[in-house]
């Protein structure tokens, strides 16, 4: 886990430029954070939470949160949800899946079901839950159970916006090519990074991708035995 | 030395040696580099299969791993395990697939690299896996085959990402490249398999590391490391490390952090056997090539030096004189016969012309008789084996006549007669034709053999030589006229010999008789007449007052006037002092010399007579002349001459001839004769009454005087008989109308006596003695002086 401490450092760092030193930020306000990579590429469906506010502990909703299985994929992608809620798993395709997670917040397995499954699953603890279906490889999801109130997801502009009741005094982030550990979020103190602008409200925070994008895997290793032809 | 290299033998042996050594060295040169080429290639093409072989069995593996690893990933249970962390369930089901392949190696990882599970002890569990770069490339994802050194080997490995679904840990799946893996590759190819790390650096004294080889030993695989990748030269000397290997690396891993290669080698050992098995096989048939090249051109060369050294031998032998026929060809080449076969018939041809010519040079070629040199060694022959003999010489009188009325073939014919008639009695056929009527024989002698022996036996050769003979129906009598001298009484060396039996025969002709025997003695008077005539050609030719001119006055008896003078020649040489006229005379005679004598006399008299005329003394001189003078037309003018020179005339000159000199060309003498008397010269009979006496020719010839010889006159006042004589002598004269001279007058009564018997002229020393110029010039004014006081 060297890198990746390496890599907070850097963090650290780097939020320290962008962040102002403000040691209180404005009440009621509006606070707006840009996800970017290293490359400063807005990064999108990251998860941005406000740790230790008063009013931050998780809210699950009533109604079942969907996460459905669209064309050998689950969709969407990244669900989240607050610790304590019931997702569904609905089977859009006309082909059996067989939905399980491994993932210590919630190790379940929904075996070869069509349509809609008996139950929905209960997500009691926070943390991240990865999806897969054991016939379709290729098929990956992930359930962000979150234990803030104040748990949002990037859009496409790497941007995600919060009203917030009182001064934060921490910041978790996540993504899935965050981390080859999946559950591995990170977490920033508000004296850890400055604004890029004088008003406090707007926030750049690059949070470096140790995972490459996934991409198609080739199933033949490449490039072996090239060497040895002459 | 340069003999030996100019001989064709060896001229031949060389060529032939050369020449196949060359062709040999150029083919083994040839075939030896193209064999180094082609074990180039061949090792080119082993370590290229080799390579090959490499290529297709790690591919199979790498698919067998990748097979094998793909089934194990996708197991569920085997996901759920090690989502789970269950260790004992993994780490049966890594056993269990690597059986599967029969694998060396499998091991799981969690996603920082700690190994959680291992079937080897080569990565032991709780370890870190050591090769960064490849693992993180497993943990985005990818399967790569690489290779990897791990613990005590090095293995072709798989990583293999475990998704559960997203990477969970890494699964590592292995062959070892062990050495069964290395012989199961060179195997088709021969060639040497070693697998070795190479070290970072070589400059730290680190060293690449085998980790599995075929390779018999530490030190070959140290060689193999070093060795190059091509045959630099198949050729092994002994002073030389020899090239034992070549190498191809080959770096098999695709990461920057393992550094495994693969070291393909050909052991040159092989190459080297062969090649020097072909070196030697082919030196071994040069050897033997070269040794028959050598026996074939050696015998070839035999076959012509050997007939040829024979000829040359022979060619020597004839050179000397031997015509030992040369062996007729046996074998060898036909050029060799056909020389041969010239050779001897060159041979043949040589010797008998040789004979021919020795005949032709030892013989006379007419009569087939012995030539003069090959008498002489017939002669030296007998007297080397002292055996006694007689020798005989033998002239033709008048032969020449024959030749000249009969023709030269009767001259021929009967010169063959004779020498068949000679031969007949010849001593072992040694007989010679010296010249054209010049014979010369042995007769055998006793060895008691006598003086008249001698006689009786050439007696009997002249009279059957001396036998008529029919030729053309002419019948002819040879005159012949011999000398002889017997071996060794008389002569005992062969030089001796043939001059003394030479001096007989000359005498023989002089003396002219048929047969003359040598006497003893005869040869030195001969001697002295051979100097006396040398001394006096000598005295001729130098004309340093030797030779002096004498004159002797004449008076007229009715005057007593001295009215004429004879002029006689002196010889005073400067050794021997005074020679009597008659000696050199004579001699000069015999040998033609006679004709030089008289030039002389007559250029010097008329010298002196012109001198004399200019002193107002006018004398007539006479001058003794000789048959050969007569026979002669050369005094003609050199008298005219010097008679025009000196501006006398003819009557200032008398010549005195004898009837002898009259004999020899009678036609000839009268000729010359009528010519001086007309042109006006006094010619004078000398000495009249000895000698040859024909009154008949008496008055055919042109004559103006009469000499009566002293021999009737030095006694004449006192011998009855030759008064009578000379009185007579002086009627007949003066009855043909001749003036008469008396010489030898040594006395007054003789002078008187006469006077009186009516005498013209007298000469004597009773007048004067002969005298030299000067004293005769003087002599007559005294002898003026003297009549005037009378």
């Amino acid at each position: 886990m060297t890198l990746l401490k390496s890599a907070q450092y850097l963090v650290r760092f780097l939020v320290s430029l962008v962040c102002a030193t403000a040691t209180c930020l404005v009440l009621a306000q509006p606070i707006t954070f840009t996800i970017v990579d290293e490359s400063g590429k807005a990064v999108e469906g990251a998860v941005v939470s406000i740790l230790g506010l008063s009013d931050s502990s998780p809210q699950p909703n009533a109604e079942n949160a969907i996460m459905d299985q669209v064309e050998r994929q689950f969709k969407p992608h990244v669900l989240l949800v607050q610790q304590g809620q019931n997702v569904s798993f609905p089977n859009s395709d006309n082909i059996r899946h067989h939905v399980y997670s491994f993932s210590k917040p919630k190790p379940f397995e929904i075996k070869l079901y069509a349509n809609k499954p008996d139950e929905p699953v209960l997500f009691d603890n926070a943390g991240v839950v990865v999806l897969g279906c054991n016939i379709h490889d290729d098929m990956l999801g992930y359930i962000y159970v979150a234990d803030s109130a104040y748990a949002r997801m990037t859009d496409n502009q790497g941007t995600v916006s919060f009203n917030l009741s009182a001064k934060f005094k921490q910041i978790s982030l996540w993504h899935q090519r965050y981390s080859f550990d999946e559950s591995a979020r990170m977490v920033l103190g508000s004296d850890e990074f400055q604004t890029t602008k004088s008003d406090d409200s707007h926030y750049t925070i690059v949070l470096p991708l140790a995972v490459s994008a996934p991409e198609p895997v080739a199933p033949a290793a490449k490039g072996f035995g090239n060497s040895l032809r002459r | 030395m340069p003999i030996f290299f100019n001989s064709l033998r060896s001229q031949i042996l060389a060529f032939a040696a050369g020449l196949t050594s060359l062709t040999l060295s150029a083919i083994l040169l040839v075939v030896l580099v193209s064999t180094g080429n082609a074990t180039k290639l061949s090792v080119n093409e082993d370590i290229d299969m080799a390579v090959e072989a490499f290529q297709g069995t790690i591919d199979v593996r790498r698919e067998q791993l990748l097979g094998a690893a793909q089934i194990l990933v996708s197991d569920f249970g085997f996901k759920q395990a090690v989502a789970s962390n269950d260790a004992g369930t993994v780490g049966s089901m890594l056993e269990n697939h690597g059986a599967r392949i029969n694998s060396d190696l499998m091991f799981l990882s969690d996603l920082d690299g700690n190994i959680l599970a291992s079937s080897n002890i080569d990565i032991l569990k709780g370890s870190k896996f050591a090769y960064k770069a490849p693992f993180m490339d497993a943990l985005q994802g990818e399967m790569r085959a690489d290779f990897y050194v791990l613990g005590e080997h090095i293995y072709q490995l798989l990583l293999i990402p475990v998704k559960a679904p997203r990477v969970v840990a890494i699964a590592g799946v292995g062959f070892e490249m062990n050495e069964d893996l290395a012989r199961v590759l060179g195997k088709g190819s021969g060639v040497d398999v070693t697998f070795i790390e190479k070290a970072d650096t070589e400059a730290n004294g680190q060293q690449s590391w085998a980790y599995a080889t075929t390779l018999p030993s530490l030190e070959a695989v140290g060689a193999a490391l070093r060795a190059p990748e091509t045959v630099q030269s198949l050729i092994r000397l002994p002073f030389e490390t020899s090239q034992r290997y070549a190498s191809r690396m080959l770096d098999i891993s695709s990461n920057s952090e393992s550094a495994v290669q693969v070291v393909l080698t050909e052991d040159l050992t092989r190459f080297y056997d062969e090649y020097e098995h072909l070196r030697n096989r082919i030196l071994q048939i040069a050897i033997v090539i070269v040794v028959l090249a050598i026996l074939g051109s050696g015998l070839i060369a035999n076959g012509l030096t050997v007939p040829l050294k024979n000829l040359v031998t022979a060619a020597q032998s004839i050179a000397k004189g031997d015509y030992q026929l040369v062996a007729p060809p046996k074998r060898g080449s036909y050029e060799i016969q056909t020389l041969i076969s010239a050779f001897r018939t060159m041979n043949v041809d040589l010797a008998e012309r040789e004979k021919k010519i020795v005949y032709q040079a030892t013989h006379d070629s007419l009569t087939g008789l012995l030539n003069r040199d090959s008498m002489l060694a017939s002669i030296e022959r007998f007297v080397e084996i002292n055996k006694p003999f007689v020798l005989m010489g033998i002239n033709l009188r008048g032969f020449k006549s024959i030749n000249d009325s009969l023709g030269i073939e009767v001259g021929d014919t009967c010169l063959i007669n004779i020498a068949q008639r000679i031969k007949a009695t010849a001593l072992d056929g040694a007989a010679a034709r010296l010249s054209a009527d010049e014979f010369c024989l042995i007769l055998a002698a006793r060895a008691d053999q006598t003086e008249n022996d001698t006689r009786l036996m050439c007696m009997q050769i002249l009279n059957a030589l001396s036998a008529p003979m029919q030729i053309n129906g002419i019948s002819l009598n040879i005159d012949a006229r011999a000398g002889a001298i017997a071996y060794p009484q008389q002569a005992d060396t062969a030089g001796l010999l043939v001059r003394r039996g030479n001096i007989a025969n000359e005498h023989a002709i002089t003396i002219n008789e048929r047969l003359y025997v040598y006497q003893e003695g005869q040869d030195k008077v001969h001697l002295r007449k051979l100097k006396i005539l040398r001394s006096l050609k000598e005295a001729l030719q130098k004309d340093d007052g030797q030779l002096q001119m004498y004159y002797q006055p004449k008076m007229n008896l009715r005057t007593g006037e001295v009215e004429k003078s004879e002029a006689l020649i002196r010889w005073f040489h400067p050794d021997d002092g005074f020679i009597p006229p008659d000696l050199f005379i004579d001699l000069a005679e015999q040998t033609g010399l006679i004709s030089l004598v008289t030039a002389w006399v007559v250029s010097r008299v008329l010298d002196d007579q012109a001198r004399l005329k200019s002193t107002g003394i006018n004398m007539q001189v006479s001058i003794n002349l000789s048959a050969q003078d007569l026979s002669d037309d050369g005094l003609k003018f050199l008298i005219e001459q010097k008679l025009q020179q000196n501006n006398l005339e003819a009557h200032d000159v008398c010549l005195e001839i004898t009837e002898r000199d009259m004999m020899t060309d009678v036609d000839k003498s009268l000729a010359l004769l009528n010519y001086f008397r007309e042109r006006g010269f006094q010619i004078s009979m000398d000495d009249y009454g000895i000698g040859y006496s024909a009154l008949s020719k008496l008055a055919q010839m042109p004559l103006n005087e009469l000499k009566i010889d002293k021999f009737f006159i030095l006694k004449l006042a006192t011998q009855k008989d030759d008064q009578i004589i000379v009185r007579n002598t002086i009627a007949m004269a003066h009855e043909l109308g001749l003036s008469v001279i008396a010489e030898g007058v040594e006395d007054f009564a003789s002078q008187e006596w006469l006077r009186e018997a009516g005498c013209d002229y007298i000469q004597g020393y009773y007048l004067a003695r002969p005298m030299a110029f000067d004293a005769l010039v003087k002599w007559l004014d005294e002898f003026k002086t003297a009549e005037k006081a009378e």
